[in-house]
């Protein structure tokens, strides 16, 4: 497992293993029976770079198992504690951006979207006190209050409403 | 054309262009926005817009960023966009002496300029490249995707795999729906919002924007220093002068840069790059590059200034964007059922060359308004990554719903959008999947057709003979293997890397 985990840390080989991946979703996505009559014609496009992506993954793949045999495999894609952080902040991000999509069909676009701004960039912030928390609810509210004018009376985009309190 | 030159200066017109170059201005200052996703932000919103007027601002949005991303460059050595890279090789060594207004003036005059001639080559040359492109037929117009995207991989990023795969995964992405022969589902999982396809414009937002928020929130630490700008009087005139002192300097970073703008794929930061290195070669004293040399400074910005009109070239006359914000006004176009392409010159010639007109008067208006907002801009730099992440997030989900008012288009969007995040690690660049995404609906009906045709006459005839198949197969082979050459020399590595 150790070895395993040390192998996909590699680049290379995280790369034609996702290839991979992808071109055999993307074929495996083909109907069947297409090569009887014209039915190939809709799909030959799609498969032609599902080939080309089997390709590419097998190179990526050969160049692993090469460097895998010569034992000079990389661990390009580790990820080093003083990234954790950072990634942490993402993590943390995108959860945000799934509670959001929830809220959205709870409470619909305006409630949602000001609980995301404001939730984001008080995470964000250095300082966590009630000054900078209401600082980020203020920035929040003014953002969705500008973004209602301009985007309502200027661009005329309708917005989702809530699908519980409709 | 002068009706078309008529229209590109009605007050709407030139009202909704400064819009574009405004917002132009804080996308290319702000370090981490780039031309693309702030022209793929602005897409829906244009979309309530009339066509000509909605491309004139999204063509000011993407000619100014090629402007103010010199900002940063010299004042923080960030480049706003890539394509300023070359600018700061010289810009920020010319802040550092003190000479911060003559580096963002020329910047300035420099992109206007690059603009100008850019946009006059557009004017000139985009009737006799339709001419050509007139007489190419389905077959033709499929090898010429397949080119286009065979110069995309390998131009983008750092390796041609990678460029290639992405390409592919753009395609697969856009093959998502209701096919184009016999109409039937492909990859739609059985979700039936799915059959619609994937939205151009999520799709887009979420190759571009969503990754680079994504990204801007692993780098919020990374706090940069912005210089002092001094304004001083009699710089402006001193340095306008200095720059039209050296006409074949310029006049050579102009073509090389509309020369590379009119490539597929290659763009503003290869132009800025490739005449940065040939303006040293050609100079007699080279010993000033690199340490705040004037002639650094104008040859970067006068070519990815030149070279952002040029790639709207082979996009209105062969449907094939020269680089990735022209795929993105691809994307525009297409949204409003415009092919971009001959056929769009046969039903909107004045549209095309009035798009034309609005890049050179936008090149005029870029230095007035680059003049005045130059010290308002050095204040936009200070803005935190911290408060722009979310806002932009904001805005992309916005613009993911607006076009189709529908939900599910903004999941697609995040979907895709963590889903490049998460390849860039592995190396991927989100050009070519882009550009796969735009050119798959382009590229597929060609293929399609030139199939149907197949049957009568034969696959071998339809594809593999004629003088222009012949090109246009010898030129995406040689495009993928001439960089690969090339690379594998300067490093001595395998073309994987």
């Amino acid at each position: 497992m150790k070895k395993f985990l040390k192998i996909i840390q590699d680049s290379d080989f995280a790369t034609g293993i996702l290839l991979l991946i992808i071109a055999s979703f993307s074929y495996g996505g083909v109907d069947e029976g297409i090569w009887d009559g014209y039915g190939y014609i809709d799909w030959v496009f799609p498969i032609m770079s599902s080939f080309l992506l089997f390709a590419i993954s097998a190179v990526y793949i050969s160049v692993g198992i090469i460097k895998l045999v010569k034992g000079n495999i990389n661990d390009d894609l580790k990820i080093e504690i003083s990234q954790i952080p950072s990634i942490i902040n993402v993590a943390v991000y995108l959860l945000l951006l799934f509670i959001y999509l929830i809220l959205l069909y709870i409470f619909g676009f305006w409630i949602a979207s000001i609980l995301l701004l404001w939730s984001g960039i008080a995470y964000f912030r250095g300082e966590k006190n009630i000054r900078s928390i209401s600082k980020s609810l203020g920035i929040a509210l003014l953002t969705c209050l500008i973004a209602y004018i301009v985007f309502t009376y200027v661009f005329w985009v309708p917005f989702p409403e809530s699908r519980v309190f409709m | 054309m002068i009706e078309a030159f008529f229209m590109a200066i009605s007050p709407s017109y030139l009202m909704y262009m400064t819009i574009g170059i405004l917002l132009g201005l804080v996308v290319g200052t702000l370090p981490g926005l780039t031309a693309t996703m702030g022209t793929a932000l602005l897409v829906p919103f244009t979309f309530g817009l009339p066509t000509g007027e909605g491309i004139a601002m999204l063509g000011g949005l993407y000619v100014c960023a090629m402007f103010s991303d010199a900002i940063p460059a010299c004042l923080v050595n960030t480049p706003g966009t890539p394509a300023a890279m070359a600018t700061g090789f010289d810009g920020h060594p010319m802040v550092k002496q003190g000479r911060g207004q003559e580096a963002i003036v020329a910047a300035c005059f420099a992109s206007a300029l690059g603009t100008i001639f850019g946009a006059a080559c557009y004017l000139l040359l985009a009737w006799p490249m339709v001419s050509v492109a007139l007489k190419f037929g389905p077959p033709q117009f499929f090898w010429l995707g397949v080119f286009a995207l065979t110069i995309i991989g390998s131009l983008a990023g750092k390796s041609i795999l990678k460029g290639l795969a992405g390409a592919a995964i753009g395609i697969i992405i856009s093959c998502v729906g209701i096919s184009h022969a016999a109409e039937i589902n492909r990859f739609t999982l059985n979700i039936p919002e799915l059959r619609g396809g994937v939205s151009l414009v999520a799709g887009l937002i979420g190759v571009f924007a969503v990754p680079q928020v994504l990204s801007m929130i692993l780098d919020l630490k990374k706090q940069e220093y912005v210089a002092e700008y001094k304004p001083e009087s009699g710089v402006i005139l001193r340095t306008i002068k200095k720059v039209i002192s050296a006409p074949i300097h310029f006049l050579r970073s102009a073509v090389i840069g509309s020369f590379i703008g009119i490539l597929p794929g290659a763009g503003s930061p290869i132009a800025a790059i490739v005449s940065y290195n040939e303006a040293i070669r050609w100079s007699k004293d080279k010993s000033q590059y690199g340490k705040g040399d004037i002639r650094g400074v104008t040859a970067s910005e006068i070519a990815n200034n030149a070279a952002a009109p040029a790639a709207m070239i082979p996009l209105v006359t062969l449907g094939v964007p020269g680089s990735a914000p022209a795929a993105v006004i691809a994307g525009a176009l297409m949204l409003r059922g415009l092919n971009p392409g001959p056929e769009l010159f046969g039903t909107n010639a004045a549209l095309v060359y009035s798009f034309g007109w609005s890049l050179l008067i936008a090149g005029i208006i870029v230095f007035f308004i680059g003049m005045i907002a130059t010290p308002l801009l050095v204040k936009i730099i200070k803005i935190p990554l911290r408060l722009l992440a979310p806002l932009i997030m904001f805005l992309a989900i916005i613009g993911a719903y607006a076009i189709r008012n529908n939900i599910f288009d903004v999941y697609l969007m995040l979907i895709i959008g963590i889903f490049v995040f998460l390849v860039r690690r592995l190396g991927f660049h989100p050009g070519p999947i882009g550009l796969g995404l735009i050119l798959g609906p382009i590229i597929e009906p060609s293929l399609v057709q030139s199939l149907y045709i197949s049957h009568a006459v034969g696959v071998q005839k339809v594809f593999f003979t004629g003088s222009v198949n012949i090109i246009l197969i010898s030129l995406s082979v040689i495009s993928v293997s001439a960089v690969a050459i090339s690379r594998f020399r300067s490093k001595g590595k395998s073309v994987v890397e």
